[in-house]
């Protein structure tokens, strides 16, 4: 059965995301091995200890979703991090800085590529 | 209380820790435990003793972090770093968590607090072995590592089924894992 062009393309996205969504989320170490992580992405890891671990347990979801094998753009985590969503909280500046906030999302990212 | 993960303390003499109007060295009040639809808990004190400190680490809420030890031997590796067993979660009777936690064995570096998976079965999923039809940890509880600290004894508890009506251990499934380099 033939799709119009916007539905293909809708139809594609899904598919992509389904995809994306069905790897695995295992990201631990025995998984992945070590992170090579620079400063910016040690200051991301520290306040991913601090503020989102145990929810999202190295993004592998838990009491929250897996969050590091979704395609999100960082600029929708960072809406979701100063808003929230459900029952997760909002993080404003006063807790994380924008500059701390670029670089937990740099650190979220670094995760979701980190190989198998 | 609602999305308290357990936490490592260092013990300091003198140092009240919170409860019962903190967890996690934050107070009740803290948005993180209010639960959904609901008000915060209120404070109980009167007044309060002093500040808590901030933990050394805190783990995924519900995860059950439950005996650990410290390793000692460059043979083995990691020295300072804590060993954690995690016996993983009781959901449904513990409360909602989207997805399974625990279930392995973690390691945490107690100067950073940073928290990294050190033993888990294999797989995509998280979860004790017999529900992946596969071998492996169940559920660890206690670590401890031998006299020579080159090896890591892992206590098992062994199967627990979980269901509305609670748990549900299964006798002679227990069992002692040894975790060594070689």
């Amino acid at each position: 059965m033939a799709h119009k062009p916007a539905v293909s393309r809708a139809l594609f996205i899904v598919g992509l995301l389904l995809a994306l969504a069905a790897c695995s989320a295992r990201r631990g170490e025995p998984v992945v091995g070590p992170l090579a992580l620079d400063d910016h992405l040690k200051r991301g890891q520290q306040l991913f200890d601090q503020h989102c671990y145990k929810c999202h347990t190295k993004g592998e979801g838990g009491m929250g979703p897996i969050i590091n094998d979704k395609p999100l753009p960082k600029f929708l985590m960072r809406t979701q991090v100063r808003v929230g969503m459900g029952t997760m909280p909002n993080f404003g500046p006063k807790q994380i800085s924008d500059d701390d906030l670029d670089a937990l999302l740099d650190y979220i990212v670094a995760l979701r590529r980190a190989e198998h | 209380m609602w999305g308290a993960g357990d936490v490592l303390w260092r013990i300091m003499p003198g140092t009240w820790y919170g409860w019962p109007d903190y967890a996690e060295g934050k107070t009740v009040t803290n948005e993180d435990f209010r639960p959904p639809m609901k008000k915060s808990l209120a404070p109980l004190l009167a007044s309060e003793p002093g500040k808590p400190p901030t933990p050394v680490a805190i783990f995924g809420v519900h995860a059950s972090a439950d005996g650990f030890d410290f390793s000692r031997s460059n043979s083995f590796g990691h020295v300072g770093e804590a060993f954690v067993a995690e016996f993983g979660d009781q959901a449904p009777t513990t409360g909602k968590s989207l997805h399974p936690v625990g279930f392995r064995v973690v390691r945490v570096d107690v100067a950073s607090g940073h928290i990294e998976e050190f033993a888990a079965n294999k797989g995509k999923n998280v979860g004790p072995a017999s529900k992946f039809g596969g071998a492996g940890f169940e559920r660890p509880v206690a670590v401890r590592f031998d006299p020579s600290g080159g090896a890591l004894y892992v206590v098992d508890f062994g199967v627990m089924l979980m269901d509305r009506g609670g748990p549900k251990p299964q006798p002679g499934t227990g069992v002692l894992w040894r975790i060594s380099r070689q």
